[in-house]
């Protein structure tokens, strides 16, 4: 359940998303900021635009709204950012030689999603961004 | 003759009805001086669902605003924000029962 107190956080389903063509991870890049390449940054944007058309399908239930109501660690706005556990995409920090690692973090969707379809649309989100 | 008259069936108990007559009879003047046209009920514009969405609505009204003034339209906004936030966080009894079995 999201959400079964008031006053506690909340149970997530984080989802971390990196995205790989062949052997090499897109999302990263030497030297960018936060080692995040335009890839990246685009898929992220992709998520951001389109987060309140998805978000039926990653928080379905009348109690996942109690958990996105603000603080808990929970997102309220479509934001993103590199420590705030508030926002709703986290980059985790780069570690180095960790390449195949990086990735980011989706940090709105909650236990009661359909992960199928929750994962297919933020996959969706974040491909428009880079696409479009 | 003197007891034709119409009633307005919306407002409720918790209204506070200087402020509930004041928006009502502005809202029915401005269709007076706007000569504003009395439609069928065809397709009725929806109520607010929720408090959240009467706030949404009032933000936006310039008829509200003139009518109440700034400051008590500014103050009325504050304390319905305050009180829908407070609200829409609470755990209620129906969603435990209903989703904690489930997951």
């Amino acid at each position: 359940m999201p959400k079964p107190f008031t006053n506690h956080p909340g149970s997530a389903m984080h989802t971390h998303i990196s995205l790989f063509e062949g052997e090499k991870n897109a999302f990263y890049e030497e030297g960018a900021p936060m080692q995040l390449s335009k890839v990246g940054r685009s898929f992220i944007a992709g998520i951001i635009k389109h987060a309140p058309e998805i978000t039926a399908i990653t928080n379905q239930w009348v109690n996942s709204y109690k958990r996105l109501s603000g603080g808990g660690e929970a997102p309220a706005f479509a934001t993103w950012a590199q420590n705030d556990r508030n926002a709703m995409v986290r980059i985790p920090t780069y570690k180095p030689k960790k390449e195949a690692s990086t990735r980011i973090e989706v940090r709105s969707p909650d236990s009661a999603c359909n992960p199928y379809l929750a994962f297919a649309v933020i996959i969706a989100a974040g491909l428009a961004g880079v696409e479009d | 003759m003197l007891g034709l008259r119409i009633e307005v069936r919306s407002p409720d108990s918790a209204c506070n009805p200087y402020l509930a007559f004041a928006v009502i009879i502005a809202a029915g003047l401005a269709g007076v001086e706007g000569k504003y046209e009395l439609k069928d009920n065809a397709n009725p514009t929806a109520l607010p669902t929720d408090l959240a969405e009467a706030i949404s609505a009032m933000e936006k009204s310039e008829l509200v605003k003139k009518t109440l003034g700034d400051d008590v339209f500014e103050y009325v906004l504050r304390n319905k924000r305050a009180e829908w936030d407070e609200y829409r966080k609470q755990v209620s009894a129906y969603e435990l029962g209903r989703y904690l079995p489930v997951l």
